[in-house]
């Protein structure tokens, strides 16, 4: 069954049925009730006046500010459509996967699927503070752990750990601990950011066994029974065989494996996909750059069937570097009545026998011709000179393997030579 | 100091012989797209060069008769984004989702870039069936054409065009030598169709600006 036949007629039953028994959810004054799709989880459901409520985790503190000042039907519409596609995670196909996944995951809670499958006996969200609590939370972000595992003992209280693995390197990415506060009751987050420095305030918060009061000050103020308490938990193997104590114990004060890594940041809204493309260092590179028209500028783009993206030219090597190019096989900017050609050139002389080093000349070359001469006579030779005789000149006797590549910097549209040559 | 032209010259002017003969590549107009692919090769790790497309074309009034034409393009340098995001922005997604966004943009410029092409190359041949296996085998010789660089066609009944990899000595570090392009060539013609080496050495500044 799709989702959409799934959610239909449960919103029409909270709509005809539930808003009554749900209208203590609302908090006051003209706010309206929630409409429901899980009453146990407290799910809401998937419209347009629920937007920041249903997918609270997903949106920043900032964007939530932007939708609040909106002011119409329509254009919240907009900003809940930009919203989910700067975050597609492939922009390529029509589906938008990364809203379908959160939504399976939101469906996976009202189902309680996540838990039925995966074993962790009788856990179930609607226990653990339901759709606001700290397991849908971490779920909703991160989804499925790689590796759940609770532990219990007498000095301390029941903790769970939720374990994902970095599919780079195969090591600990996250662990998500969860703990009855008080022993017993929903399990909620436990904030290993705040212990990293002070190590026995953690210990302090999940012990049951306190024959002392403990006010902070880390090690030198730690009472003994507490080092007894982290004994205990190292000590101990949780009921799923996963994890044993010692990993509850380093989860304590540690999040993930790489000390970068901060739980707060983990559960703040993950960045769009889009953002991140953007400021990654992928790149795509080489394209012309859009020719744009400035007053009395003009651009002749010849396209013949071999000139466009080749710059058709004969190389000549003599006492110059030279190259013989058509009028039309080239790209020319024209100002008033003059066009002109800009070249990039790199020519790199290589001794054959490595000798001597690698010379290599580059600059770029500018040649002009009128511009009634191209309309008229389009057949007609240019000789544009890459190397001149004094350039060329400094070329030591010898045989060499030499490489020519010229670029039009307008368009882009290059040629490259390789030849054997002599200079004596 | 005067160049020795040797075998340059000669090999100019046999270009220009070969040139006033007829052997203008195939029309292969209307023809049937068998398979179409880019025409590129790997700079390192993380950059591909995009210089071209092969396509192969099937006659449809002679289903035996196939041709394989290369065309070329402004040469396009895709990079890959090389810092892992997991541990930048703490979610496993981001780097599919970066690979995603990057395909695209990959995608859009080479379509926009393929808008002009220019073939460069034709390889023509023909198939027959062996009646024992039922299996096709090419039947004859090829027939194949390479655009010189300076515009004119070498043409050959007999030689098949030889490819391989253009190597220069890299800009940022002269002891070593990087793939650029590939080299094209037959019966003493050849056609290079590469890279501009400073698109490589450009990105490396912006690596540097971004982490400012």
């Amino acid at each position: 069954m799709t989702r959409s036949k799934v959610l239909a007629p449960i919103i029409l039953l909270l709509l005809a049925v539930g808003l009554t028994a749900q209208a203590g959810c609302a908090s006051s004054g003209n706010k309206k009730p929630t409409i429901l799709v899980d009453q146990y989880n407290n799910v809401p459901a998937d419209i347009q006046s629920q937007f920041l409520d249903r997918y609270r985790r997903f949106i920043t503190g900032k964007e939530r500010k932007e939708f609040e000042k909106l002011l119409t039907d329509e254009e919240r519409d907009v900003f809940i459509e930009n919203f989910w596609a700067k975050r597609d995670s492939d922009p390529a196909t029509p589906e938008n996967e990364f809203k379908k996944e959160v939504d399976d995951r939101i469906e996976n809670i009202i189902n309680e699927s996540f838990f039925g499958t995966f074993g962790a006996g009788g856990l179930m969200f609607r226990s653990n503070g339901g759709f606001n609590g700290g397991m849908a939370h971490v779920y909703l972000l991160h989804g499925e752990p790689d590796v759940v595992d609770l532990i219990e003992g007498g000095s301390f209280v029941p903790m769970m750990l939720w374990v994902y693995i970095n599919p780079e390197n195969g090591r600990l990415l996250y662990a998500f601990m969860f703990y009855q506060k008080g022993g017993s009751g929903e399990f909620t987050l436990f904030y290993q950011d705040s212990y990293k420095m002070d190590q026995c305030g953690a210990i302090y918060e999940v012990a049951t066994v306190r024959s002392y009061n403990y006010n902070g000050g880390g090690g030198q103020n730690c009472p003994s029974d507490l080092y007894d308490v982290y004994g205990e938990i190292a000590r101990s193997t949780g009921k799923n065989g996963f994890l044993d104590g010692n990993m509850f114990a380093w989860a304590l004060f540690n999040f993930s494996s790489n000390s970068d890594l901060k739980l707060e940041v983990a559960l703040d809204p993950p960045k769009p996909a889009s953002e991140i493309a953007v400021k990654s260092k992928a790149r795509v590179v080489g394209e012309a750059p859009e020719l744009v028209g400035t007053i009395g500028t003009d651009y002749i783009i010849n396209s013949c069937e071999r000139c466009n993206s080749l710059i058709p030219a004969q190389l000549i090597f003599d006492k110059e570097l030279a190259l013989l190019i058509r009028r039309s096989d080239v790209d020319w900017r024209v100002v008033n009545d003059d066009a002109g050609l800009e070249l990039k050139v790199r020519v790199m002389v290589e001794d054959n026998k490595n000798q001597i080093p690698s010379l290599v000349f580059e600059k770029n070359v500018s040649f002009t011709d009128k511009k009634e001469s191209i309309m008229l006579d389009p057949l007609g030779q240019n000789t544009v000179v890459l190397l001149t005789e004094d350039e060329v000149a400094k070329i030591p006797a010898g045989s060499y393997r030499v490489s020519v590549y010229v670029k039009n910097t307008m368009t882009q549209k290059y040629n490259a030579w390789l030849r054997e040559i002599v200079v004596k | 100091m005067h160049f020795l032209l040797a075998a340059f010259l000669a090999l100019e002017i046999v270009s220009s012989g070969i040139f006033s003969q007829d052997i203008s590549p195939p029309d292969v107009e209307n023809f049937n797209i068998v398979l179409s692919k880019e025409l590129e090769f790997r700079v390192d790790d993380y950059k591909t060069a995009f210089v071209g497309r092969v396509v192969v074309y099937q006659n449809p009034d002679d289903p035996n008769e196939y041709t394989r034409v290369y065309y070329r393009q402004i040469a396009i340098i895709s990079e890959r984004a090389q810092e892992k995001s997991i541990s930048e922005t703490g979610v496993l997604e981001n780097n599919s989702s970066n690979l995603n966004y990057h395909l695209k943009q990959e995608e859009e410029v080479l379509d926009r870039v393929q808008q002009a092409t220019d073939a460069f190359a034709y390889v023509k041949w023909r198939t027959d069936r062996d009646p024992r296996t039922g299996q096709d085998f090419r039947a004859g010789p090829l027939q194949s054409w390479l655009l010189e660089q300076n515009g004119n066609w070498v043409f050959s009944s007999e030689l098949s065009i030889f490819t391989m990899p253009f190597s220069e000595r890299s800009k940022a570090n002269p002891d070593k030598l990087i793939i650029v392009g590939i080299q094209f060539t037959l019966a003493g013609g050849s056609h290079v169709v590469r890279i501009d080496q400073d698109e490589l050495i450009i990105y490396k500044k912006g690596s540097v600006d971004d982490k400012k």
